[in-house]
């Protein structure tokens, strides 16, 4: 198990012999602390596959409040990702490639949902957001719109904690970027969006897929933002981290159901990633 | 700016760089004419890259022109810039720059969709140049299933699809091994000499007209320079400090780095199993009717039929007494010129093989050379570099 | 700010009583063994028992780890201080959360003293899993209120409203105590809530109805009194809803006598006149 997590030699093996030589082995002060962090994230899992009420685990996942979870979370999830890509890859262009005073200011700006707690910022955008919110309630007169309360707020909600995922991400391989590849193809005669769409975006591909599935796996755990900016309804607003943190109320074992769920679907995931597009090298 | 004066014709390039970055300086003024291929050729650092950037609109001027084909591309005093996907510029970037996400086939093509082409069309243009360059089976390849000269060939294709006015190509050799280079270089030239010589360009080349087009080549290996060029410009430190024909070059060089790379002796000649005949450039008779054929011994074997061998002139060893050891070249010839150039003395060789050597002021002393002195030489058959020759 | 504690057997961090429960609060809330490490106690030389209340004699000493519902964390924080006041040699560690969070924690073995969960319900399961020594005691009771934002901008008079599409009601969940009681109480007046939320828990309702981004909703009346922004507009349909809050002392208590004391403070005169100013009524 270890070796797994601390073997970083991939680039030579076929150089290298069958047997491995000394140096591919950690040394014990890492192994034992990798064996630790390893402990740590397999735990809380164990716990959890440990109370699992195996034999019911059908019933509780097919109750209505269950589906109902379910298919709220994968779309509004979806959309947040779409959303995240849709805001975060230009800003991310914008903030690699343009210079202008106060960029790192916006790029803190930008990044504070990462480092915010969740319910703040859940908080934030009400107050910003929400019928009675700075620009919310200007809307809400105006048009009757209203965010809060509805899938739409549960989108933006999730959007809004996972955007910074895909800004950062995209901007990193922005930067790392040979620029050449872009005066290349203005050489040949390609515009300014064609250069973004047809060069940029397709080199830095593995890192925007990367992007979109990290940002869409933080919108499917989302909570803390969706409840205290969308509320909490089932069918309507509650997704199923908020479905489980309710059933752990009443119903535990229906809240375990859904949390295996959950688990399966993001591990089943990360794990597809490192294969797909992590580079392996 | 005297440009109004219009001194090449109208198809050439004209270029009058004056840029800033952070402490460097370029002030660059030079002219490419239509079907010529010019070389840049100046030491790392010198800016070379600069005037491709500048050339390309990678990089807007701060003062000066360039114009191209006529029609003015920068000029800031004039408030004109064209941007580098308005302009009709090929180029051949350093390590490639292929798009490492498409195809051989569709890296060539890129250019002629990028200007409207339909993509099925632009694909059998772009198919018709992969065959020009031999490489016609292998367009579905992606960049990195290809070998460096496989990818050069690609890059040279991508900018010439196009049908540019000016052909620019960044180090194009730079990043190969001897063997790719020495392979490339030919197809370089053929590429850059079909409107001068039609007889080895490849037919798409003939058909687009890629030979009559102003060529720009920058380098930092006088032999890319010497061989491919028709004119070298001597750029350090972000000036040009001369600019001529090659052989105008090699006989006056201006400074001390043009002398160092303008000293390099090219010589003609036949390969066969590492022993090259030194072809005779002389037309005049020699008094004792047909001259000797000199034969160089090069450790490089694998070269067959005309080649270039070029020697450094530091690799030139003088000896008063014919030396005893293991050079395979040496010969008896006499000093026809000596020339003091700051840290070494030049001394012009003279039959049965007229090359350059370079040795140290004291060694110079020591030799008691004067012109009319008679002297051994020694070349290692290691220090003969071969390239095939494809002026011919 | 109470005086810095001096060191003695059971830890050795020295705290303020502020800090300490503050600290306690949120490493119970995060992972309850660290809470231990937060622990400071004191020794009083001087003779403690100076209140009328129905203390024992035995000088008290120690910290007292006390866990409460939710929506008894502002009153029990003034309590607490009451009751150090009357102990200065006991140092209170409230943690508040939901009922059920609290539950879970106690029975995976959280060092607590005092359990007072918003549902006697709750107290069943830690009795059979845990133990509790004695007989847990009401110290308060809670009435539900119709509740409406200051200044009552969408013209709610009655419970009936909350059956009104146009208005943004909000409930408690109905798998929290707050939340099943309300729709008890609704269901009784045969009245059908529309909510448009149902809040996982009774502060994170009164955030969003102070905030004016509900129109009305059900919380407690303690709530209803203590939070900014918010006005009762009372039960208009029969008899309101009540829960009653008991305090228990776990059977593994490790401060067993400070416990009970606590617990009989509780029980007292005063602390019933701070239980009814904030909103609670006496048990």
């Amino acid at each position: 198990m270890t070796s797994t997590t601390t073997s970083t030699s991939a680039p030579e093996p076929a150089r290298r012999p069958a047997r491995r030589s000394a140096r591919d082995l950690p040394p014990w002060p890492v192994a034992l602390l990798a064996c630790i962090g390893v402990v740590l994230f397999a735990l809380p899992l164990v716990g959890l596959v440990a109370r699992a009420p195996w034999t019911g685990l059908w019933t509780h996942l097919s109750s209505r409040f269950v589906v109902d979870a379910a298919v709220l979370s994968v779309v509004s999830s979806i959309a947040a990702a779409a959303v995240a890509a849709l805001v975060g890859v230009p800003l991310a262009w914008v903030l690699a490639r343009v210079s202008f005073p106060g960029r790192s200011a916006i790029r803190a700006l930008v990044t504070l949902p990462m480092v915010l707690p969740p319910v703040v910022g859940g908080a934030a955008l009400l107050f910003a957001l929400g019928r009675r919110g700075v620009v919310g309630g200007p809307l809400h007169d105006a048009t009757g719109l209203l965010l809060p309360y509805s899938i739409w707020g549960v989108i933006l909600a999730n959007a809004f904690v996972a955007t910074p995922l895909v800004i950062l991400t995209v901007e990193g391989a922005l930067r790392n970027l040979d620029r050449r590849y872009e005066h290349a193809a203005a050489t040949l005669g390609a515009s300014r969006l064609r250069v973004l769409w047809r060069v940029t975006l397709p080199m830095i591909g593995p890192a925007l897929g990367v992007a979109v599935v990290v940002a869409w796996a933080r919108a499917l755990g989302e909570f803390g933002a969706t409840v205290t900016f969308a509320g909490s309804l089932g069918g309507r607003t509650q997704t199923l981290p908020l479905a489980v943190f309710v059933a752990l109320e009443s119903n535990r074992d229906a809240a375990v159901a859904i949390s295996l769920v959950l688990v399966a679907l993001s591990l089943g995931l990360l794990i597809s990633l490192r294969d797909r597009w992590w580079p392996s090298r | 700016m005297n440009t109004d004066a219009m001194s090449t014709t109208a198809s050439g390039l004209e270029a009058d760089i004056r840029l800033r970055r952070g402490e460097f300086e370029l002030d660059v003024s030079l002219s490419v004419e239509a079907g010529e291929t010019a070389a840049l050729l100046g030491p790392n650092g010198a800016g070379k890259s600069t005037i491709v950037a500048a050339v390309a609109g990678l990089l807007p001027l701060n003062g000066g022109s360039v114009r191209l084909a006529g029609s003015v591309l920068d000029d800031p005093a004039a408030g004109v810039f064209v941007p580098p996907e308005g302009r009709r510029i090929g180029v051949v970037f350093q390590d490639q720059v292929l798009f490492r996400h498409l195809n051989a086939l569709d890296n060539v093509a890129f250019g002629l969709t990028s200007r409207g082409m339909r993509r099925a069309l632009a694909r059998e243009r772009a198919q018709d140049w992969l065959d020009a360059m031999d490489l016609g089976d292998l367009g579905h390849r992606r960049p990195r299933a290809l070998s460096g000269g496989q990818r050069q060939r690609v890059a040279l294709a991508r900018a010439l699809a196009c049908e540019p006015d000016l052909l620019v190509a960044d180090e194009p050799l730079g990043s190969l091994d001897v063997t790719a280079r020495n392979r490339l270089r030919r197809n370089l030239a053929a590429h850059l000499s079909s409107g001068r010589n039609g007889g080895s360009a490849s037919p798409a080349a003939r058909r687009h007209g890629a030979g009559g087009v102003p060529r720009l080549l920058i380098t930092h290996d006088p032999t890319d320079a010497f061989v491919l060029a028709d004119h070298v410009h001597i750029l350090e430190n972000g000036r040009l400090t001369q600019s001529g024909t090659p052989d105008e070059l090699r006989r006056a060089p201006a400074t001390a780095y043009a002398a160092d790379l303008s000293g390099i002796n090219l010589v003609r000649g036949t390969a066969r199993d590492g022993e090259i005949t030194v072809a005779d450039d002389d037309p005049t008779p020699s008094p004792t009717g047909r001259r000797p054929a000199v034969v160089l011994h090069a450790a490089d074997t694998s070269m067959f039929g005309a080649v270039l061998a070029t020697i450094h002139p530091r690799a030139i060893a003088l000896h008063r007494e014919r030396p005893s050891g293991s050079p395979r070249n040496v010969w008896r010839t006499t000093a026809e010129a000596v020339e003091p150039l700051g840290d070494i003395t030049r001394v012009l060789l003279g039959s049965p093989l007229p090359l350059t050597a370079d040795i140290t002021p004291g060694a110079a002393h020591e030799l008691l050379i004067r012109p009319g002195t008679t002297l051994w030489v020694s070349v290692k058959a290691t220090e003969v570099d071969l390239a095939p020759d494809s002026r011919d | 700010m109470g005086g810095v504690c001096a060191a003695t057997h059971d830890t050795d961090v020295a705290q303020r009583a502020t800090w300490t429960r503050r600290c306690a609060a949120l490493a119970l809330l995060v992972m309850t063994p660290l809470a231990a490490g937060c622990a400071a106690s004191e020794g009083d030389v001087d003779g403690s028992n100076r209140s009328g209340a129905s203390v024992s004699g035995a000088t008290l000493e120690g910290s007292l780890h006390v866990l409460v519902a939710a929506s008894l964390l502002p009153v029990a924080e003034v309590l607490a201080g009451d009751f150090e006041l009357l102990h200065p040699g006991v140092d209170v560690q409230i943690a508040g959360a939901g009922s059920s969070a609290l539950r879970e924690q106690v029975l995976a073995g959280a060092p607590a003293d005092v359990f007072i969960p918003a549902d006697p319900s709750h107290l069943q399961t830690v009795r059979h899993e845990v133990g509790i020594s004695g007989e847990p005691v009401v110290v308060a009771r809670n009435s539900l209120v119709l509740a409406v934002p200051a200044g009552n901008d969408a013209g709610v008079a009655a419970l009936a409203d909350l059956t009104r599409p146009e208005l943004l009601i909000g409930l408690c969940a109905a798998e929290v105590p707050c939340g099943a009681h309300a729709r008890a109480g609704l269901s009784r007046a045969g009245i059908e809530p529309v909510p448009d939320t149902d809040e996982p828990n009774v502060r994170a309702l009164v955030t969003k109805l102070a905030a004016g981004e509900l129109d009305a909703a059900v919380v407690y009346a303690s709530d209803a009194r203590t939070a900014a922004g918010i006005e009762s507009l009372g039960w208009d349909a029969g008899s309101a809803p009540e829960t009653t809050y008991e305090a228990a002392v776990l059977t593994r208590a490790p401060n067993t006598q400070a416990a009970e004391a606590f617990v009989d403070f509780l029980h007292s005169a005063a602390a019933r006149d701070t239980f009814v100013a904030h909103g609670f009524g006496a048990p």
